[in-house]
């Protein structure tokens, strides 16, 4: 077949045509498999571990870090949403009418009012330094900010919408379509919203002056914020309000060494904890293990906001938790070291935040 | 056999298609086996594989990371829960991506797929007795520290009172609890039971700060009791080997599937770059088959062209062999007759030159006779009476009077047919070979002569008033009997197209034809204008074509015209065309050179 083949004229116009052919194929085969090929992951990545900006164990309480890597624009994005009161049914309610950043991360009420002027069932945790607890909410029932951000919006006695109700507002919002199409390339969606709004709570940490202490910085306390400290320790305080956010690393049993609700203290369904989400016995007034950070800040106390100082806090802890007898003084201490832990948001992350309308 | 015969219309329908047609079913056949052996491949995706596989491994060393954060929790050397809790949610999410991955890489494998589910109540089962383990972890720790601490402050209240074994039994029970911290066997737990009732006796007997006291010791110890075996379950439950085997077992099996499916993967592969191969094969043999196709297309359509120009020159020379037929057969009439009226004209001019030439004589001898009788009866005044009755019989005056008149008529007849047969020899000249140097006015005065009788008026309308022009002009190089022939052709057809005219025109209409003989620098022009029905332009364009013609059939040949150009043009080198008006009237014009070249 060669060799009349090569010499005729026709092969070589054949080699060219077939040449054109090939690539074709080729051509043909490359466009099949950007079609069919492996598609590039349109979701978001998993939202990132809240526990994960620290893993020091090497201390029983690390510092804080003094600022954190994150994307701007998103923070910015994360406030607009954050305060912004058409994620309600109503348009009445933002995240930031339960968790005011200036006060602490949460609304000085001993449970939040909610639509309808009802009283919720649980006190409102700061959101100050959340990225920090390994649970959302007391009885820990969100893994991450992202997943969060999804219960109390959809909570009727809260915000109380949808996510096509928010979207669908947003989406009116040309400002906010602008600015999701720059950091999102799915834009306006319940995935991006969420991830919007972690992203700004993660940006809320508050180092304080016991963390200048923490780095070494001995004058940062005074001397009966150190006795406190001190006594914190040695009470035993810091077997659960450890790691880097004095808690939220862990759950605990409220009344752990006596009985809480067996003597003056009158129960609700509510003080059940955890065991109202797994239904496992062992559950039965558990709580996840709130942060002393900012805590003089965010009276009243409890789950319940049942009660009204830290200082009887504190000795409910010492009777009920830790088991001890606790003089006042100690008590005095501890609440004068408690105060130590308000920090303040770093300038680079508060700037904005006056400029939210509320 | 009955399948064979059911087969054969498939047969004959195979024979039927050609070639290039089967080769493009190959073509596609292949095409459409590429396609499914590349799907096939395109599902398997090794780097689903890779990921899933790397997933697995980031779980077992997250497994084993977390145990080791549990005992490095236990033992103090990791002073809190953030690196374990961080560890157990990693390993939490390395979970749930290896669930969502292998939710599709699992979907064929109903096996691995149970041996995959296994291992989630397991990891479960891990996840809360290290949650459990942490908050009875602290709690116990807590006791732990704290009973010394108490203990002895217990010691030193009891300084005060005198309660004899106390501080043994306080004693006793801290070496009972530091023992038993070291090792939760529930034998060492009795010594302190044992203690706690002893302890509990003293109670009534005390001091109330020391009662105090004495309950927190208890209270510690009963927790210490109740959590040390729970927390030394909660370690064994978080460290259990199960889970790490399970998910070990299941890698491996899937290694041992993935594997195989690379296995086959690669195979697809080789299978779709032959595919590809015989593919690129068809397509080339396809191509080199409508390659030659095209060549024998083109060969094909050459071919035709050639026996189509071929056809066509044959068609050409075809009629032009007609039309020197048609000439031809012409040319033999003509010379036909112009030999017959030659010859008539020759045979007639001896004895008319006869009655011309003896036309004078005999009058001029009448003339003497005449004369004669004159002087005769000027001599004999009165003739014999036979004379005068035989004049009076042949009516002698008359005669005397009509005689010259016989005479001279007769001689004008002869003239006229001397007139007649010189025209017929002019016009024929067939005695007269090759050019010469001819009159054309004479020409056209000889052919006006014979059309003389279709000149006169006929029955049925006037005569045709012919006017001419004719000039001073060169005598000219040519043929003359031939450009007779040519105004004898044009000037019939302006007659016909007079009459033609005469049959629509009013009554008042005066048929004319007007002749131009015009000297020019190099050529002599004859122009022949009639006022009849005029040439359309269809028919001009045809004019000069053989065999067409505008008559009746019978009347006319179609070759009159055609001979005409071929002798003007073909023969003399010169011009024949015509310039016509429909209603108006037609001019022909001739053109002979005074040079001719030479005729080939």
């Amino acid at each position: 077949m060669s060799l009349p083949i090569v010499r005729s004229p026709i092969f070589r116009k054949v080699r060219s045509r077939f040449t054109v052919i090939f690539l074709l194929v080729c051509g043909l085969g490359l466009l099949l498999a950007t079609f069919f090929g492996p598609k590039s992951a349109a979701s978001l990545p998993e939202p990132i571990a809240v526990m994960a900006v620290t893993q020091s164990s090497e201390q029983i309480i690390p510092a804080l870090p003094q600022s954190i890597s994150l994307n701007p624009q998103k923070v910015a994005l994360g406030r607009q949403l954050f305060h912004d009161r058409q994620l309600s049914r109503d348009q009445q309610f933002s995240c930031a009418s339960c968790h005011n950043i200036q006060t602490g991360g949460d609304d000085g009420e001993v449970r939040s009012i909610g639509r309808g002027d009802v009283r919720l069932a649980m006190n409102s945790p700061t959101v100050l330094n959340s990225a920090y607890n390994f649970r959302q909410f007391w009885d820990g029932r969100s893994v991450s900010l992202e997943d969060q951000v999804n219960h109390p919006l959809k909570n009727d006695q809260e915000l109380g919408s949808t996510w096509p109700q928010v979207i669908e507002r947003l989406k009116r919002d040309r400002h906010y379509v602008t600015q999701f199409q720059a950091l999102y390339p799915q834009g306006i969606a319940a995935e991006t919203i969420r991830e919007a709004i972690a992203t700004f709570e993660r940006s809320l940490i508050t180092p304080s002056r016991f963390d200048q202490f923490l780095r070494g910085e001995k004058s940062a306390l005074t001397v009966q914020e150190k006795a406190g400290y001190d006594k914190f320790q040695s009470y035993g305080c810091v077997a659960c309000h450890q790691g880097v956010n004095l808690g939220g690393n862990m759950f605990q049993r409220l009344g752990v060494m006596r009985d809480y609700y067996a003597s003056a203290h009158q129960e609700k369904p509510t003080d059940q904890g955890r065991l109202n989400l797994t239904g496992n016995p062992q559950d039965r007034y558990v709580f996840k293990v709130p942060t002393l950070r900012n805590i003089v800040e965010t009276a009243p106390y409890l789950h319940d906001g049942s009660i009204e100082t830290l200082t009887e806090t504190v000795q409910i802890m010492a009777k009920y938790q830790l088991g001890q007898p606790m003089p006042a003084s100690d008590v005095a201490d501890i609440v004068a070291f408690l105060k130590s832990l308000s920090g303040q948001i770093p300038a680079s992350v508060a700037e904005n935040s006056h400029e939210v309308k509320q | 056999m009955r399948l064979l015969k059911c087969l054969r219309p498939l047969r004959f329908m195979l024979i039927a298609r050609s070639q290039s047609t089967w080769l493009t079913y190959g073509i596609i056949t292949m095409f459409g086996l590429i396609t499914l052996v590349w799907s096939q491949r395109q599902a398997i995706n090794p780097q689903q594989y890779y990921t899933f596989t790397a997933e697995i491994r980031n779980l077992q060393t997250l497994q084993e990371d977390v145990k080791s954060d549990v005992l490095k929790t236990r033992f103090g050397l990791d002073l809190n829960y953030d690196h374990l809790t961080y560890e157990s949610d990693e390993l939490r999410r390395s979970w749930l991506r290896l669930q969502q991955q292998g939710q599709k890489l699992l979907a064929g494998h109903p096996e691995l797929k149970q041996q995959f589910q296994a291992i989630e109540p397991l990891l479960q089962n891990q996840a809360e007795a290290i949650e459990r383990y942490k908050s009875q972890n602290a709690i116990l720790q807590n006791s732990l520290r704290y009973l010394p601490i108490v203990t002895h402050q217990a010691h030193q209240i009891d300084v005060l009172s005198d309660q004899i074994g106390l501080h043994d039994h306080l004693d006793e029970l801290l070496q009972h609890i530091l023992i038993y911290n070291l090792n939760a066997d529930e034998a060492l737990a009795n010594p302190i039971q044992q203690e706690i009732v002893a302890l509990e006796a003293y109670l009534p007997t005390i001091s109330q700060p020391l009662q105090v006291t004495f309950q927190d010791i208890l209270l510690h110890t009963k927790a210490l009791l109740r959590l040390k075996p729970e927390v030394a379950q909660l370690i064994a439950r978080s460290l259990d080997a199960r889970a790490s085997q399970t998910v070990e077992q299941f890698r491996s099996s899937y290694d041992r599937i993935q594997t195989q499916n690379l296995e086959w993967a690669d195979r697809l592969r080789w299978v779709m770059y032959s595919l590809c191969l015989g593919l690129m094969g068809l397509v080339m043999w396809l191509y080199r088959i409508r390659d030659r196709a095209v060549v024998l297309q083109q060969a094909n359509h050459q071919l035709e062209q050639t026996v189509q120009d071929r056809t066509g020159a044959l068609q050409q020379t075809l009629s032009e062999l007609q039309a020197s037929q048609s000439q031809l057969i012409h040319a033999e009439k003509m010379s036909g007759l112009g030999q017959l009226v030659a010859g008539i004209a020759h045979e007639i001019n001896n004895p008319v030159s006869f009655i011309y030439s003896n036309a004078n004589p005999a009058l001029n001898y009448m003339t003497d006779m005449m004369g004669i009788i004159q002087h005769y009866q000027a001599t004999y005044p009165q003739p014999p009476e036979t004379v005068t009755d035989y004049l009076e019989k042949i009516d002698w005056a008359f005669i005397q009077q009509d005689f010259p008149a016989v005479l001279t008529s007769m001689k004008t007849g002869a003239d006229r047919i001397r007139e007649i047969v010189l025209s017929l020899r002019n016009f024929s000249r067939l005695d007269e070979d090759g050019k010469k140097q001819a009159d054309l006015n004479e020409g056209i005065t000889s052919t006006l002569l014979i059309l003389q009788h279709r000149l006169r008026a006929q029955s049925d309308r006037g005569a045709i008033a012919v006017t001419q022009d004719l000039g001073q002009i060169p005598l000219v190089m040519c043929y003359p009997s031939q450009v007779n022939q040519v105004i004898m052709n044009i000037l019939a057809n302006a007659i016909d197209a007079l009459e033609e005219q005469l049959l629509v025109k009013e009554p008042d209409y005066q048929p004319a034809i007007h002749i131009w003989t015009i000297a020019d620098q190099d050529c002599v022009r004859i122009e022949i204008a009639d006022n009849g029905a005029g040439i359309p332009e269809a028919v001009k364009q045809k004019l000069f074509d053989p065999f067409f013609t505008t008559k009746p059939v019978g009347k006319g040949t179609g070759l009159g015209m055609s001979i005409s150009y071929q002798i003007i043009v073909e023969r003399h080198g010169g011009k024949i065309y015509c310039d016509s008006t429909v209603g108006e009237g037609t001019q022909f014009t001739i053109e002979l050179p005074l040079m001719t070249r030479e005729e080939t």
